[in-house]
């Protein structure tokens, strides 16, 4: 990714999973950097997965408490965590009160005993926990700021790398806000039932950094940011050149309807109710590229990796032998309470360590239900599009349609902006037996087969049928006979019928 | 009644011992770094000092190297405290007994008590 920076300071990276994200690169060394938040938001372990990943990188922390958790409860609670080794405690990393010093001897006392500390332990990275007693024992503002200025004194010339921890978010003016290099918020937000933790920068010196919140999760790992999507992708890579190669379905009628498969780099969406035969589609799509060396994924919300791979085999689809290869990665996300970001952060983790040419994606309603914040889906999916274009990755989406609907509504509003090509299946009733139907609803960049086919899921994979020809809304899901009386149809005539979801407007081409 | 010289940085845990070991009948003294023990020995001798690892100035490792250097303090029973696994040994240093936090407060007596007798 990109980094913008305005100075040329060396970077500390964080360790943490996502964070180097949104501050392009990580902490600036030296600076003097705020985490804020209410308890039980996250601050200790971020401090803490902070000094432990710097002493991994040959760093010398010290952590000092004032009025805060003791050292031992907070050894406790931070031991499960996989980034916790007690073995750097009274070595590489220490742990000291200091409350008793700022009881006793004031702010003064405070900062001689932070000086000689930093020092003695040759602290290349320092944490002082529990800031808000500091204002509390300041006999006026002035001497806060004061305290805080001679704190920065101190530490700039120690180059040590230095996080205050508070509770307190006392407002922009406040001494801490002001004269720190950042300033890092934690907090929780409400969503339905869910909790969510957010995290977000709101000041960083030195460099420019990604604004707004993000989710974050506390894990055995420790915390992992995530950063939002469109917020790290929203710039797309300048003169991407496709290289323009058909990839195909592997299903000679569909490949023909298609001038030979679909283009390189291009997203595609397969619209269709349950059971319409959508996945069969992807995971032949899937199975031909590998087949011909194009690695590719399967990422799926809805059955398990082992029950697809069983259901391909039945219908004569060749997966199982690329599962077992490598050359199609599969990944289940049954988690019910995701993160769409999270998701993407997988997928693209996937492609790039994969080289991953195919991608299918089933379904949108997925990445939706992980979703928070209105009007996302279709900046993340424009964002992840974009992406996987730049790597020349070949993507199939599914969404699933009503059954009975009449109307075809799309997942999303401006679905033909985020997508290249558009497939329509469903199940129609024809004289009291169930067909299925396949329309391409929309191609970018290449002319393709207008009409409605039927086609057939057998054990012998997909097979493509004659285009209906005495049939009529056979996309409706009310096929009838044509009347015989009707003039042919206005092949000018736009053929787009596609709907936004209920609410919005109709329309029509 | 014996006097104990507790050494610990961390204020909550200073507070609780000072006062358990008062309730206990201990004459106590509270000094929140290894420089001040030292201080604090020379206007008094302890019959037992308590002592936490990881503080500032002097830890309670070269505290204890420096007091049983000393031929005049080298008697005083050490007990050393920390959150941390113990770095050394007890023939290295020569602390009489190593209490890992978070402890229970029984357990301290005990030990004050056993060094004591």
């Amino acid at each position: 990714m990109k980094t913008e920076s305005h100075a040329t300071f060396p970077r500390i990276p964080s360790g943490i999973p996502g964070l180097d994200t949104l501050t392009h690169g990580g902490f600036l060394k030296g600076g003097v950097y705020l985490i804020m938040g209410a308890p039980g938001t996250g601050k200790t372990i971020i401090a803490n997965q902070l000094a432990f990943n710097a002493v991994k990188q040959g760093g010398r922390a010290l952590y000092v408490t004032l009025l805060a958790e003791t050292h031992a409860r907070m050894f406790g609670n931070l031991k499960p965590l996989a980034f916790f080794d007690e073995n750097h405690i009274s070595d590489s990393i220490n742990y000291l009160g200091a409350y008793s010093v700022l009881e006793r001897e004031g702010l003064d006392g405070l900062l001689k005993m932070l000086g000689e500390a930093i020092r003695k332990f040759k602290a290349t990275m320092l944490f002082i926990d529990g800031v808000a007693s500091v204002e509390d024992v300041a006999q006026t503002t002035l001497s806060f700021k004061k305290f805080v200025h001679q704190l920065n004194s101190v530490l700039s010339i120690s180059g040590c790398t230095t996080f205050l921890l508070s509770s307190m978010d006392t407002g922009a003016s406040n001494p801490e806000h002001t004269m720190v290099d950042g300033i890092i918020s934690l907090n929780h937000a409400q969503e339905g039932l869910r909790d969510l933790r957010q995290i977000e920068v709101r000041k960083f010196r030195g460099s420019n950094h990604l604004k707004g919140r993000h989710l974050m999760r506390i894990t055995d790992e420790g915390i992992n940011v995530h950063p939002r999507v469109e917020s790290y992708l929203g710039k797309p890579l300048k003169d991407y050149q496709s290289s323009a190669e058909r990839r195909p379905f592997g299903v000679p009628d569909l490949d023909d309807m298609l001038s030979g498969g679909l283009m390189s780099g291009t997203t595609s969406s397969l619209l269709g109710p349950a059971g319409s035969g959508k996945t069969s589609f992807g995971a032949q799509f899937l199975a031909t590229g590998a087949a011909v060396g194009e690695p590719g994924l399967y990422y799926t919300f809805y059955e398990s990796v082992n029950r697809w791979a069983r259901k391909c085999e039945a219908m004569g689809i060749e997966v199982v032998p690329h599962l077992q290869s490598g050359m199609i990665q599969a990944i289940w996300q049954g988690e019910t309470e995701h993160y769409l970001d999270e998701v993407v952060d997988s997928i693209l983790a996937t492609v790039k360590r994969y080289g991953i040419k195919r991608v299918f994606i089933d379904g949108v309603g997925g990445l939706r239900e992980g979703m928070f914040g209105a009007g996302r889906l279709h900046r993340a999916l424009t964002a992840l599009s974009n992406e996987l274009r730049a790597h020349d990755v070949t993507t199939l989406l599914t969404e699933e349609t009503e059954i009975f609907a009449s109307e075809i509504s799309a997942p999303i509003s401006d679905l033909s902006a985020v997508t290249d090509n558009i497939f329509f299946v469903r199940q129609v009733e024809v004289e009291s037996e169930l067909r299925r139907v396949l329309s391409i609803i929309k191609t970018r960049d290449f002319e393709s087969e207008h009409r409605v086919h039927e086609f057939f899921l057998s054990e012998h994979g997909i097979r493509i049928g004659n285009p209906f020809r005495n049939l009529e809304s056979l996309m409706q899901g009310t096929a009838h006979a044509k009347p015989t009386h009707r003039s042919p149809p206005n092949r000018n005539r736009a053929r787009t019928t596609l709907v936004k979801k209920k609410g919005s407007a109709r329309k029509k081409k | 009644m014996k006097f104990v010289l507790i050494a610990e940085d961390e204020y909550d845990i200073a507070l609780a011992l000072e006062l358990v070991l008062t309730e206990s009948g201990y004459r106590v003294a509270t000094v929140p770094n290894g420089q001040e023990a030292l201080y604090a020995l020379a206007k008094e001798k302890p019959d037992l000092i308590l002592m936490d690892i990881m503080m500032p100035v002097l830890t309670g490792l070269e505290t204890i190297q420096k007091i049983k250097a000393d031929p005049e303090y080298a008697d005083i029973p050490v007990v050393l405290m920390s959150a941390a696994p113990a770095k050394g040994t007890q023939e290295e240093y020569g602390w009489v007994a190593f209490i890992r936090k978070p402890f229970n407060v029984d357990d301290v007596l005990r030990v004050l008590a056993r060094q004591l007798e």
